[in-house]
């Protein structure tokens, strides 16, 4: 770690002493290119990269930036300390405004939604009087050689004014990487639905990313535009620049820290420096290269230059885990009589299918209750409804007596429902440590508090027990994308259960491994309700449900046909006929 | 060995899931073999996979004798093996004459039109409604459409997957009909059926699927009482009689 | 009144142009779920090959067809068989970034073989033809009609031939159309191959009265996005409808309104679209 720190800080260095040594006007001139645009793309990679909110819209915000600063300095002598604040704000509130609605859309169309509402944006200052409209803003000259006015006569002030702004925005990124914040961003990116499922309220943290990317972007904008003194729609709102700032956070590695650093050294430069060699036709030949690498990249190493250089350690496959468990089987605990999750009359149809057909459960608290049946009988639909991935045509639910049916299921995690997926969904590019703290109780968590501080020590411990306990521990900075599929089998259990819901819903949790780990899967949970929790499971291993479940409900063609203990649902003649068929 | 289709020490899964444990079964020519089994046991897998849409992890399938584990689903097809999907096989936004007509793709003669406009007048359902877009088809016409569909390429096997899936008894009925009609004329059936009992009732042959791998083979409704299967479908076996007929899982391989 | 019916003569026009533009799109994006970013950028090197072809062959823009369409339907085949196959199953971040480098390819390549200038093709004495009693540019009318002919064509290779049909399967439901032998990838192939021609074919009759430069696919991507999503994608029909709603509001909203925020409308409808009803006027929800 402190070798990292030593080479930034030497880096940095080096940057701030380069006007002492290089008087090269051209040179400095690209640097400063370097720096406000790496900033941009670093203020994009919040959103782009760390969100996945990929948006090629971007450029609205340089221009906000530029033309708040730049409209208050020149009419009414504001200085720019002040304008560039203004200029994040509107930034950030329009960014807000039109990422409300726009988040639900699916990506493609949001990319597209960007595109058009830049062009909105573009169009609108194009003809807008107040601010010039075609003819653009001129800045005053009259404020120059002033610190408070951000203006200078040379390239040196300038240049560690951008290089400021680009140690911001870097740094800004740093904060949020290094923290929760980062951690739920990218886990929005990699699995939205997983993420909402563990509490993580989704919208929240895009609309945070937006309008912080917003806020950023413009401040570039605002900056760039006391370097170039002169503002119009082609200069800083064109979608050039909204292209160019993807291209650099792409190519250097969009959701990593130094992707943006990276990017914006090697193509910035080598853009100016074709232009000045190539001039005329020449211009643009270096933009097919860039084009080609985000080709290359997108195809083969999603990480850019930064996923190149680091080398990711490629580890084999580490065998299916034998537990770190310990041997002894804890005792079973007799389930409590009180109802902790109670399903009233729920129904659900997709088009003419009744696939969920007035659902009547109580589960009780410290039990584990089974859930079979079989083909199309709508336990899975059972699941979604309750938790929020479906909307139920009719019915009620209620988790210790607080109501749960129709909320959006990150608020159904708050009431205290956990749940993991039939099909495995871990997060496949964040840590094994990473994934298992995303299943921290995020019901009280402010964003200020996530972008600053590390999880509280008592959840870290939590985590920690539950990784050593399914022997994982020593897994824990891997990828969870290179884990064997029965130790993601074991991590995302550990993630449902992190924050102790009142109860976890478990989607075929023995599926698809061998019988050693389906031994040891049925211990740890287990041992978990041992410790409290409650659970209820779809299963079609019978034997495991024999072996696990205090109580089996057995569901056919969309009802609850019986409930009660294995050994009475295994002999219920109506159960055989069910399975079995006419 | 003759058997039309052999699926040997068949392992199988979709990315590091496993699903098919080891395998072994064999389809004879004109056979009607069923497989039956509870949920999540592998059953769709191993079509898929015989089919050509799942690339086998360890093992092989054979046709006739020869190797087709790996082959894309065209070629299976080409090779005489249709095969009809869980859910809907047919093409919801096409009219069910394009349906019939795009069953014969891989077909190059020139009787094709006749032979669409025959298999037209033996199922008269569809015969009215050929101008009819497929998705307004009925569940049990659809099952007519895709199986007509088989009568226009001359298989030696086709694959069953779930045919009476949400269908009232008596279209249950026809489906088995027209099964039992085209295995007259030639067609082997590998059937996977979640309804037990109207499968057993109908199959020549019949294998229990569990965990991905063969618990038990026999024939007619009295297997449902062998303990093996009881097991397969509810967990730990209950005292049941014993019943004749049928053999339990060959050891498996040290 | 006489301005209205002027204006909206002339939008089903401009609109018959915008759908054509937008047919390959909507087609690509309806057989495989690929957006291609990349797809003006095709139109614009078009009409730079229609107008080089003029330029140095003399030959008429009408004549390059044979000649323009063919070579653009095997690029669009060679762009599918050297990138798009490798993308179609792959994420959707990756799908919108390996577009978004191919546009990038083309633009700036573009840039670098014919530099930042504008050209155009200009014919002498181009007169008008009445359209329901409204004057309008002959190579207009000319490009409305070429507009309606290939939409036509279309729907009836699709909707009478085997291909045709083969290719509406695999789009439908890429797994059943395996089952029956259908050679899925090849009519992925074949369908960027007529995608790509028709927008090149767009791009022929285009540059009459239309100017092209490298940076021209910007605004027509746009408008091709937005013809698509308003009329429904995935649909032939989806794409004419589209484009005829887009040149009607463009040219009526820009008569009646005010004709420097034509294209602001028009994005605004688009946008509006997205959040409403993204599967457009055709289309039907839950695809």
């Amino acid at each position: 770690m402190s070798r990292t720190r030593l080479a930034v800080g030497l880096s940095l260095a080096a940057l701030v002493s380069v006007p002492a040594w290089v008087q090269d006007s051209f040179f400095l001139n690209a640097m400063i290119h370097v720096f406000l645009l790496g900033a941009a793309a670093q203020a994009w990679n919040l959103v782009g990269g760390y969100a996945g909110q990929i948006s090629f819209g971007h450029a609205a915000f340089f221009g906000i930036g530029a033309y708040s600063a730049g409209w208050l300095l020149s009419r009414g002598g504001v200085t720019p300390w002040v304008g560039l604040w203004v200029g994040a704000a509107v930034a950030a509130g329009v960014s807000l405004l039109v990422g409300y609605p726009t988040f639900s859309l699916r990506r493609h169309f949001f990319a597209l939604a960007t595109l058009a509402l830049a062009e909105i944006a573009r169009i609108s200052f194009l003809n807008w009087e107040a601010v010039g409209a075609a003819i653009g803003l001129y800045l005053p000259l009259q404020y120059r050689n002033r610190v408070a006015y951000l203006m200078w006569d040379s390239k040196p002030p300038y240049y560690w004014t951008a290089l400021a702004v680009f140690v911001l925005a870097t740094a800004v990124v740093w904060v949020v990487d290094r923290h929760r914040a980062g951690r739920y961003l990218r886990a929005v990116e990699q699995d939205e639905d997983a993420a909402e499922m563990l509490g993580i309220p989704t919208r929240r943290y895009k609309l945070y990313a937006m309008g912080l990317s917003a806020a950023l972007t413009a401040v570039c904008g605002g900056v760039y535009a006391l370097y170039v003194l002169y503002i119009d729609p082609y200069n800083v709102m064109a979608s050039r620049i909204s292209l160019l700032v993807v291209v650099i956070a792409l190519i250097g590695g969009r959701g990593t820290v130094w992707g943006p650093v990276l990017g914006a050294f090697f193509i910035v430069l080598l853009n100016e420096y074709t232009r000045a060699w190539l001039g005329g036709r020449g211009a643009g030949t270096d933009f097919i290269l860039f084009g080609l690498l985000v080709v290359l990249l997108s195809l083969y190493q999603p990480r850019g230059l930064v996923g190149l250089l680091a080398r990711p350690l490629r580890q084999p496959q580490v065998a299916v885990a034998g537990a770190g468990g310990e041997g002894e089987e804890p005792a079973r605990t007799a389930p409590e009589d009180e109802v902790v999750l109670r399903v009233r009359g729920v129904q659900k149809s997709f088009g003419g299918v009744r696939a969920v057909r007035g659902v009547d459960l109580e589960v009780r608290r410290g039990e584990i209750l089974g859930l079979v049946g079989p083909n199309g009988a709508g336990k899975s639909t059972l699941f979604d409804c309750l938790t929020g991935f479906a909307r139920p045509d009719g019915g009620e639910a209620s988790l210790g007596g607080a109501r749960i049916l129709g909320l959006p299921p990150h608020r159904v995690a708050w009431a205290g429902l956990g749940r993991t997926f039939q099909a495995i969904r871990v997060f496949p590019d964040l840590s094994v440590w990473d994934n298992v703290l995303c299943g921290a109780e995020h019901s009280r968590e402010g964003l200020w508090d996530a972008t600053l501080r590390e999880a509280p020590e008592p959840v870290r411990r939590r985590g920690e027990a539950l990784l050593r306990s399914f022997g994982l521990w020593e897994h824990r900075h891997r990828p969870a994308g290179q884990l064997s599929y029965g130790q993601q089998k074991l991590l995302s259990l550990a993630m449902a259960v992190l924050r102790q819901p009142q109860v976890v819903l478990l989607d075929e949790p023995a599926a698809g491994v061998n019988p050693v780990l389906v031994e040891e899967i049925g211990r740890q949970i287990r041992a978990l309700n041992a410790a409290g929790l409650t659970f209820v499971v779809i299963e079609h291993n019978m034997e495991f449900v024999m072996r696990t479940c205090h109580r089996v409900a057995f569901m056919a063609e969309g009802r609850v046909v019986t409930v009660g203990r294995p050994e009475e649902v295994q002999s219920d003649p109506r159960v055989l006929e069910l399975y079995y068929g006419r | 060995m003759n058997a039309l289709l052999e699926v040997r020490g068949l392992h199988a899964g979709y990315d590091r899931r496993e699903v098919l444990r080891g395998v072994d079964l064999c389809v004879q020519p004109q056979e009607i073999v069923v497989m039956i089994g509870p949920n999540g046991a592998g059953k769709s897998t191993l079509l898929r996979t015989v089919f050509g849409f799942l690339r086998p992890q360890q093992g092989d399938v054979l046709l006739a004798g020869e190797s087709i584990a790996g082959l894309s689903p065209p070629e299976v097809l080409r090779r005489g093996v249709c095969y009809v999907m869980q859910g809907y096989s047919i093409l919801p936004n096409l009219t069910v004459y394009d349906n019939l007509l795009l069953g014969a793709y891989v077909r190059r003669d020139r009787r094709v039109r006749e032979d669409v406009e025959a298999v037209l007048e033996r199922f008269p359902i569809l015969r009215e409604r050929r101008r009819e877009k497929a998705r307004v088809l009925s569940g049990g016409e659809r099952r007519m459409l895709e199986l007509a569909r088989v009568l226009l390429l001359t298989p030696k096997l086709v694959l069953l997957d779930e045919p009476t899936l949400g269908l009232a008894p008596a279209v249950v009925d026809q489906v088995y009909g027209m099964v039992h009609e085209l295995r007259g004329q030639g067609i082997a059936f590998f059937v996977v059926e979640q309804n037990a009992r109207t499968a057993l009732r109908n199959a020549d042959r019949a294998y229990v699927l569990e965990q991905g791998q063969v618990r038990f083979e026999g024939r007619g409704e009295e297997i449902l009482q062998h303990p093996e299967v009881q097991r397969a479908y509810l967990g730990a076996s209950l005292n049941l009689p014993e019943v004749p007929g049928g053999t339990p899982p060959p050891p498996p391989p040290g | 009144m006489e301005l209205v019916w002027q204006a909206a003569v002339s939008g089903v026009v401009l609109g018959l142009v915008y759908a054509l533009v937008a047919l390959g799109l909507s087609l690509i994006w309806g057989v495989m779920d690929v957006v291609n970013l990349a797809h003006a950028e095709y139109l614009m090197l078009a009409m730079y090959a229609t107008y080089w072809l003029w330029a140095l062959g003399k030959v008429d823009p009408t004549l390059a067809v044979p000649v323009v369409v063919p070579v653009f339907f095997g690029l669009g085949w060679l762009t599918y068989q050297l990138l798009v196959r490798r993308i179609v199953r792959a994420p959707l971040a990756a799908q919108i970034f390996a577009t978004f480098g191919l546009l990038f390819i083309l633009r700036y390549g573009a840039f670098a073989a014919f530099g930042p200038n504008v050209y155009g093709v200009w014919r002498p004495g181009e007169g008008t033809v009445a359209v329901l009693g409204v004057p309008v540019a002959t190579s207009k009318v000319l490009a409305a009609a070429v507009s309606l002919a290939a939409f036509g064509l279309l729907a009836g290779f699709l909707r009478y031939t085997k291909t045709g049909k083969a290719l509406q399967a695999a789009a439908q439901n890429r797994d059943v159309a395996l089952a029956l032998g259908i050679p899925v990838d090849r009519m992925y192939a074949l369908s960027w191959g007529i995608g790509i021609a028709s927008v090149a074919l767009a791009g022929v009759f285009l540059i009459p009265f239309y100017q092209v430069s490298p940076t021209i696919g910007d605004a027509f991507l746009l408008l091709a996005f937005a013809s698509v999503v308003l009329g429904g994608f995935g649909r032939v029909d989806g794409a004419l409808v589209g484009g005829l709603s887009i040149g009607l509001l463009e040219n009526l909203l820009g008569t009646l309104v005010s004709p420097t925020f034509k294209f602001l409308f028009v994005f605004v409808a688009f946008v509006a679209m997205l959040l409403i009803r993204p599967e457009g006027l055709l289309g039907e929800t839950g695809r």
